[in-house]
């Protein structure tokens, strides 16, 4: 039964490289006009899921579903990608280069729509440059045009924002939430953990071919529960070693954010600490995804 | 089909549009035919020396022929320097002391002759002129036994010593041998009380004159070949089959370059996000074989031409046009996918030279062998090869363009049996495609490259 709402959904997908298991029986669905992020350690599945998603592999086990679509192998026009490592020829002009992955999108009377892109990115000078002269940042802006000359109705991103500075960073983020106020569904992975929470509306997280995350901020960080507490000591003296409740002592800064063996342990870790010196401050701290990225990482 | 005919259209021009390709065809046949005619002018650059030779003559009769031979020699060489007028046979026999045509004019060195200091050397002369020689100040030194002269020694002729660094190749070596041989043969004539005039008369040779086979006029009459056309019919298969392999070569390179710039660039993850690998290859396929068809227009226009203006209409086989279009397009098709697949398997050009070295080599035998299938286009090499997928482009053109009956069924026989490769080479180039793109590793060996086929 195809949701209408769901532009991308996986079941129980498996990719299989050799003897090496890519992706193993993975499951996900997602809603249409939000911005998906797709996270994970390096080398874990995300890239192999991108692509199985564009249908450029083939999965060994279960079903893609892409916009309604589950038959044949035939690239969608209705699909813009960004691949991690960017690749355009070298030796041709901006606007042959975008000129040509346009009418391969299928986009009629494509100098307009090129004219267009280059003016809201700024680069409107570069149009008869060839692509050999211009820098990684404005190399990589032509690249996001070539993902959304066609507009698209599902757009993936694969790491968008590596290697660009701040400003750049700005534009194309601002570009990507244009994007989505305009109806359509973004899928990105990246490691900027800040970037994803700022931009997220649901987060996905593959470790070792497996899901291990999916969920709205919200959700994922009440499944991690409030048992962080951050403090710190009034003479900035260290804690003890050991702290009875305590699983972990992690340095923030300042502070030490003690990882609790459960909510429940609060009043009998401040006791504990209150023992044995002055507690200046006392808090509890919801994980962020940087937090949760890296204790699942950790296991 | 519109994605097709877009990834078409990039592959053609960025095969035809560049400084590369321009200068590849116009380079391409002056390095194939270019020095057929640059010889003749190069070698005019290096002649016009005088060459110092000494002559020790054990006979002591054939010096002053030499030096009288050499005074003429000289004298007519000046004088046709001065009037730029040495195309006569005359001159021809004096310069290179006989009427043997040589293959194109060049400008003769002056000889001049020196006697020995004794007319037998000794070691330790012969070892004082090779110095000489070896330091530049002498050309030759020549030893001529007396036993030349003996009539008993006629069976077995007495070997005359020509001692030169050149001495294989040397023009002087050549005209020395053509004026003893002449002088030396009067000798031993009148000592057998001959006429040397009568017997030259009655040696004088025949010409057996190579022509092609009559064609019917209008009338019904016969009509002779033009002297000339036995060497166009020659040198003719040659240059349809040297046009189908610059053809191929200059179609299949960009393939190769194309893969390879794709596969390191990372511009193929870009595309199959909007095409399939198959879709891919099947476009470039096209802009290939159109590119190659704008390079066999651009070479037949201008072979035409020449032929036309040298008047050699009547010897082109224009009933090979339809044949060598098949075989090239074949041709081209079959070796553009092979190194598209090696591009795509590849990081580097230099990686490739392995890989495509047995390929080359197996496209290029018939111009290896072409004499040999020329003279029997029939013969059991010759058919082999025109049904061998990589050589039976070239081979199969060069067997039809000799000129001589090939067997009717065997040209559609080789071309489906390419066809039939052909179509087997796409398909798991395709395969061998579509798993090398995004792999960020390169596959050194054919085995490599085929073992992905099983990784995908």
């Amino acid at each position: 039964m195809i949701d209408n709402n769901i532009a991308v959904h996986l079941d129980g997908v498996r990719k299989i490289f050799g003897s090496q298991i890519a992706v193993d029986n993975l499951d996900l669905a997602v809603p249409k006009g939000t911005i998906f992020g797709f996270i994970g350690p390096n080398g874990s599945g995300k890239t192999t899921t991108m692509r199985m998603i564009l249908r450029i592999y083939k999965p060994d086990a279960g079903q893609v579903t892409v916009l309604g679509d589950t038959v044949g192998d035939v690239a969608d026009d209705r699909v813009g990608y960004l691949p991690e490592e960017r690749g355009l020829y070298r030796r041709m002009t901006v606007r042959r280069v975008l000129r040509y992955f346009a009418r391969l999108k299928g986009v009629k009377r494509p100098d307009a729509v090129i004219t267009e892109h280059l003016e809201r990115m700024g680069a409107q000078d570069w149009g008869n440059k060839k692509i050999e002269q211009l820098s990684k940042g404005m190399a990589q802006k032509i690249q996001f045009i070539v993902a959304v000359i066609s507009k698209p109705q599902l757009i993936i991103l694969d790491e968008p924002f590596s290697g660009l500075d701040p400003v750049n960073m700005e534009m194309l983020r601002d570009a990507v939430l244009e994007l989505k106020k305009n109806g359509t569904t973004v899928i990105f992975s990246t490691h900027d953990m800040e970037m994803a929470e700022k931009m997220c509306d649901r987060v996905f997280m593959i470790y070792k071919g497996k899901k291990v995350l999916d969920g709205t901020l919200d959700e994922i960080k009440s499944g991690y529960g409030a048992n962080v507490l951050r403090v710190r000591m009034a003479d900035g003296s260290p804690l003890p070693e050991t702290i009875p409740g305590v699983n972990d002592q992690i340095q923030s800064g300042r502070f030490v954010d003690l990882q609790l063996e459960s909510e429940s342990m609060r009043s009998t870790v401040l006791r504990n600490l209150a023992a044995v010196g002055d507690v200046e401050h006392f808090e509890t701290v919801r994980p962020s995804l940087h937090d949760i990225f890296v204790r699942i990482a950790r296991i | 089909m519109r994605k097709l005919l877009v990834i078409a259209h990039r592959e053609y021009a960025a095969m035809v549009a560049t400084k590369a390709f321009l200068f590849t065809l116009i380079m391409m046949p002056i390095l194939m035919f270019g020095g057929l005619f640059l010889m003749p002018k190069l070698s005019t650059l290096s002649g016009g020396k005088t060459q110092r030779i000494v002559v020790a003559d054990g006979t002591g009769k054939l010096l002053d022929s030499l030096k009288t031979s050499a005074d003429d020699r000289n004298k007519w060489i000046q004088a046709s320097v001065e009037k730029k007028e040495n195309n006569s046979a005359d001159t021809k026999k004096l310069v290179n002391g006989s009427d043997e045509r040589r293959g194109f004019e060049e400008q003769p060195d002056i000889y001049e002759l020196i006697a020995a200091e004794s007319p037998e050397l000794n070691d330790a002369a012969r070892l004082k002129l090779s110095d000489e020689i070896r330091s530049g100040t002498l050309y030759a030194f020549v030893e001529i036994p007396a036993a030349v002269l003996s009539e008993a020694e006629q069976t077995t002729p007495a070997k005359i010593s020509f001692v030169s660094q050149d001495a294989m190749l040397s023009s002087a070596r050549q005209w020395m041998a053509a004026v003893l041989q002449d002088r030396v043969n009067t000798i031993r004539l009148e000592r057998l009380n001959l006429d040397p005039q009568l017997v030259a008369k009655a040696n004088a040779p025949l010409a057996v004159d190579p022509t092609m086979p009559y064609t019917a006029k209008e009338d019904g009459s016969a009509n002779a070949a033009k002297s000339g056309d036995t060497l166009v019919a020659l040198f003719l298969p040659f240059g349809v089959m040297m046009l189908m392999f610059m053809v191929i070569f200059l179609a299949a390179q960009p393939m190769l370059e194309s893969g390879m710039e794709e596969k390191s660039q990372r511009i193929a993850e870009v595309l199959l996000g909007s095409v399939t690998p198959t879709q891919m290859m099947a476009g470039k396929l096209i802009g290939n074989v159109c590119g190659s068809l704008m390079i066999f227009a651009i070479y037949g226009i201008g072979g035409w031409l020449i032929v036309d203006q040298n008047g050699w209409n009547a010897n082109l086989p224009w009933n090979l046009i339809p044949w060598f279009i098949v075989f090239q397009l074949l041709g081209v098709l079959f070796f553009s996918s092979i190194f598209l697949t090696v591009g795509a398997s590849i990081s580097e050009l230099k990686e490739a030279q392995s890989l495509l070295m047995p390929i080359w080599l197996v496209l290029m035998m018939p111009m290896m062998i072409w004499l040999v299938a020329l003279r029997d286009p029939n013969g059991i090499v010759a058919t082999t090869l025109s049904f061998f997928p990589p050589s039976a482009p070239l081979m199969m053109i060069l067997r039809l363009a000799s000129g001589q009956t090939i067997p009717a069924w065997q040209p559609p026989a080789a071309a489906i049996l390419l066809l039939a490769s052909t179509a087997l080479v796409v398909f798991f180039a395709g395969r061998i495609y579509r798993a090398s793109l995004l792999r960020t590793d390169s596959a050194r060996t054919l085995k490599q490259i085929f073992g992905r086929l099983s990784n995908h």
